[in-house]
């Protein structure tokens, strides 16, 4: 009899563990930060990041569970907009998929601006036909991660550059990835990928450089990757000289610092 | 490992099987430095003896016989020998114009590595004379059972504790002072012995001020003190069997390098050796077994230079710890048979932390020489041969097998940049041989031709250094972990008149280098160092050739009269026939030696021609010709108690301003200086 008790409590336990992870789904906070939570028309809507969402390239993951905890799945879309009371303006977005499933969404948006005074960001859900409006905290990095400048070809063209990587920046040799989107109104950012670059790693303190650097070069969408060295620790700045047709449109630089 | 070992039996085998042998040992005693007819601090150096490879009393070059004040000067005055100065102190012995790269320097037998990346603490910084028993010098690729070199070897013998039952306790004691550089010396040797066991200590103490170019001008940053101190024992197990230990300390600090930017802070040696010594172990005759550690730390100092671009820190140390077997296989009269079995290895780490000037900007740091352990197995044999009592045959072989590999993760990194990382280990496998034929055509005279080969590994500086500067050709250096041995092919011919009014020796020797490693720019990479000109990697250049030799000759002129002439010459050529660098224009010396009633009087002149045959790819400009008188005198008395000696000497009697070519920087070299040397000892002369 005791011995049944046992077997008995250990078939519970072993249904209730299958029960609340397929409940619950994966924890996300094993490797994200939660940004924010939302709930709005019986759906709880968590906002994942892997560090707080910043002016730059951010990697995006959601969380849409009913009001029970279980995970929904359906039709999605999704806009970030930037609210500035006179005017209202959305960023860079990379948001393919338009259904989701299991009650997780990917997507990854160039936040232009932190929040303050001049206006606050909002994340613009549609989920199953519902408008769904997920307030967010946009904050600037000690060190941007995000280039913004007219074009000094034609002198009209509006740029931002953002580093995606290197993300852990060390001595020795990094994966440099950057992403370049133009503004051509408030809602529309799309990916240049025409763009060539020259990179340049630099020791500002001591004015040199570091060798055998790759020139990012484009992979899709706007991406361009290629390699920098970096021969010490230190303050380091990725000069990157950009050109389009072999004129050059810009030269962003990112500000680096690893110990 | 296992096939290197059957490798290094079988061409132990083959030299056998040719009836070859080992190098010989040359035991010339310098007779010069115990005798009373020479000035300089006798007793600091009274039982030292030379020996090198190319069988040479060294009696000729005046500058041996005043003034060796240390370690520097001591190896200034050898045929073959000339010494690299950055500032008053830690000069860089160069064997044939040949620097300390491509030559094995060893303490006892025990191999040691300074610990800076710019080469501010050469092995021989932390060595003493009064702790020197003999020193052994090769050069090229003879061996003398030392190690794999291109260039030769180096062995400082320490002195041991002495034996003697009548006279037990002896005490040493020597004072120095030099004016050039206001700079005073103290030293002390005790030894005391028992039946069983005998014991000596001894301790000295140097501090220099700036000393005073030909100019008058004062070299600032030229100043050094040191402490080093040293203790060996020695027990005897029974008639045959002994255990010697031995430490030596060496604290140097602050101690300017006026030639470089930086100077240094301490630097600190310590040395450990444990030595087993028998008539006959299994089948070895008078076998020595020996461990030992060593390590040394180092610490770069700017910050009492008045303008840096950058403050720096920049510490280095290194650790070597190994051991070897050696003894003689056959002792008669026909032929020797020794051989050596040695092993050890050695970490060095040295990085750089830099400072930026502005505030906001964050320091800066990186390795410079990325934890790397090296380790070195070698097996050598010596064979020597006797066809009659005329002509001679002296072989040897050395097999070594050579491991590198970086152990830390931030190297690694640092490899990665030029695609060299994730290799875990990189081998070499060095081979040297060298064979001697000598005839003693008669009763006096005697020649020898000699043909050796020899291979060397890159140093850690040239196979890992990451952006060392060079102040010499005021490049960053990078290193190659995939650079290749550099081989030398060495020819020499030697003769040598033995008469007792007369001797004459001399040397021409032809080394021919293939794979010679030398820095060559690389235009696509910028310096790293505020001011450097660009960035050179260390690179297998091909071929070099290198021609030269000594001459030097000795004659009583008068019962109390004696005169010695010495020459050296050395002439190079880089893989593309241009002049190599920092090498040594003709030297020619002369001194005279007279002796009458415990006294000596010595006038010594120095005449080196200029060198205008310089290394463009190196940024050397010409060197002026020179010429320098010395005048030393030197008296022995017996006191009631114990000895006395008093030696007084004037150096650069003219104050010529003046550089060696090969010298670092454009310092010049001390000016006139008086010099007062001081000795009492215990024992009676």
């Amino acid at each position: 009899m005791k011995k049944l008790g046992i077997i008995l409590s250990g078939l519970m336990v072993v249904f209730y563990s299958c029960n609340s992870s397929e409940d619950i789904g994966p924890d996300l906070t094993d490797d994200l930060l939660e940004i924010t939570t939302h709930a709005e028309n019986d759906l709880n809507i968590s906002i994942y990041a892997p560090e707080k969402l910043f002016v730059g390239y951010n990697e995006i993951t959601v969380e849409i569970k009913d009001t029970d905890g279980h995970p929904v799945s359906g039709e999605i879309s999704v806009v970030p907009m930037m609210d500035m009371t006179t005017m209202s303006h959305s960023c860079p977005l990379e948001a393919d998929q338009n259904t989701f499933s299991a009650g997780i969404y990917n997507f990854n948006a160039v936040f232009v601006m932190p929040s303050g005074e001049m206006g606050s960001w909002s994340i613009d859900f549609t989920i199953n036909g519902m408008e769904i409006s997920v307030p967010v905290e946009v904050i600037a990095p000690e060190r941007s991660r995000l280039v913004s400048f007219i074009s000094t070809m034609d002198e009209e063209t509006k740029y931002f550059v953002t580093l995606i990587g290197p993300k852990d920046p060390a001595v020795g040799k990094n994966d440099l990835e950057i992403a370049v989107f133009e503004t051509q109104s408030m809602m529309l950012w799309p990916a240049v990928t025409t763009l060539e670059f020259e990179v340049e790693p630099w020791m500002v303190s001591m004015d040199h450089g570091s060798p055998n650097n790759v020139a990012p070069g484009h992979t899709e969408e706007g991406h361009y990757k290629g390699t920098v060295n970096f021969t010490m620790t230190g303050d380091w700045q990725i000069r990157l000289t950009m050109t389009e047709n072999g004129e050059i449109c810009g030269t962003p630089y990112f500000d680096l610092y690893f110990q | 490992m296992k096939s290197f070992l059957i490798f290094g039996v079988l061409i132990w085998s083959i030299q056998l099987c040719f009836g070859q042998t080992g190098q010989e040992r040359y035991e010339a005693w310098l007779d010069s430095m115990t005798n009373d007819q020479y000035i300089g601090i006798q007793m600091e150096l009274d039982d030292v003896i030379i020996t090198d490879s190319a069988h040479r009393a060294h009696l000729g070059d005046p500058k041996m016989l005043m003034n060796m004040r240390s370690t520097d000067q001591l190896m200034h005055s050898l045929p073959g020998v000339n010494m690299v100065r950055r500032g008053n102190f830690a000069n860089e012995p160069m064997l044939r114009g040949l620097t300390s790269e491509r030559y094995v320097m060893s303490v006892d037998g025990m191999r040691m590595y300074g610990a800076c990346t710019d080469k501010m603490d050469p092995a021989s910084s932390y060595i003493e004379p009064i702790n020197l028993r003999n020193l052994d010098v090769s050069f090229g690729s003879q061996g003398n059972m030392m190690g794999a070199g291109t260039g030769g070897a180096i062995n400082f013998g320490l002195k041991k504790p002495v034996f003697n039952t009548t006279d037990p306790l002896r005490l040493t004691l020597a004072h120095n002072f030099s004016s050039v550089s206001r700079g005073f010396d103290q030293a002390m040797d005790v030894n005391y012995s028992r039946d069983k066991w005998a014991i000596r200590v001894s301790g000295v103490h140097r501090k220099a001020s700036n000393y005073t170019d030909g100019n008058g001008e004062e070299v600032r940053y030229s100043q050094f003190e040191k402490m080093n101190y040293a203790t060996s024992v020695n027990y005897r197990i029974n008639d045959g069997a002994m255990l010697a230990f031995d430490f030596v300390g060496d604290d140097a600090s602050d101690v300017g390098y006026p030639a470089l930017p930086m100077d240094v802070a301490f630097a600190k040696a310590k040395m450990f050796g444990l030595s087993y010594l028998d008539d006959k172990l299994w089948i070895l005759q008078e076998p020595e077994v020996k461990i030992y550690h060593n390590f040394i730390n180092h610490q770069m100092d700017d910050t009492h230079r008045d303008s840096v671009a950058m403050h720096m820190d920049m510490p280095g140390n290194t650790h070597t710890t190994g051991g070897f077997v050696r003894g003689f296989l056959q002792q008669t009269r026909k032929s020797t048979i020794e051989i050596k079995a040695d092993y050890h290895k050695t970490f060095w780490h040295a990085e750089m932390t830099m400072y930026p000037n502005e505030s906001g900007q964050q320091p800066m740091f990186m390795l410079t020489w990325p934890d790397v352990h090296r380790s070195i197995a070698g097996v050598e044999t010596a064979y020597s041969y006797s066809f009659n009592a005329r002509h001679h045959l002296l072989n040897s072989a050395r097999v070594e097998q050579v491991t590198s590999y970086i152990s830390s993760d931030f190297g690694e990194r640092q490899l990665s940049i030029f695609d060299k990382s994730g290799i875990k280990q990189r081998n070499n496998t060095l081979v040297n041989v060298s064979s001697r034929y000598s005839w003693d055509y008669n009763r006096n005279s005697s020649v020898s031709l000699s043909l050796a080969y020899g291979e060397r590994v890159p140093t850690v500086s040239e196979q890992y250094g990451f952006y060392l500067f060079n102040q010499q050709d005021g490049y960053d250096y990078l290193g190659d972990p995939d650079l290749t041995k550099e081989k030398n092919l060495h020819l020499e011919v030697g003769q040598k008149i033995t008469k007792p009014k007369l001797n004459i020796e001399t040397a021409v020797f032809a080394y021919f280098f293939d794979d010679y490693i030398f820095g060559i720019y690389d235009p696509n990479l910028s310096q790293m160092t505020i001011g450097a000109r660009g960035v050179k990697w260390y690179r297998n250049t091909g071929n070099a050739r290198m021609f030269g030799g000594e001459f030097s000759m000795g004659n009583q002129l008068m019962s109390s009269l004696s005169g010695a002439l010495s020459a050296k010459y050395v002439y190079g050529e880089d893989f593309e026939g241009k002049p190599l660098p920092q090498i040594p224009p003709l030297k020619i010396s002369y001194s005279l030696n007279q002796s009458f009633q415990g006294w000596n009087v010595q006038p010594a002149v120095d005449w080196s021609m200029a060198q205008n045959r310089i290394s463009e790819k190196f940024n050397e400009r010409s060197t002026s010709s020179f010429f320098l008188a010395n005048i030393g005198v030197s008296k022995g008395l017996n006191l009631g108690v114990g000895s006395m000696k008093i030696g007084l000497s004037v150096m650069n009697i003219f104050d010529v301003a003046y550089r060696e070519h090969f010298d670092i920087g454009s310092i010049l070299r001390p000016g006139r200086s008086l010099e007062v040397q001081l000795s009492w000892r215990s024992h009676k002369l």
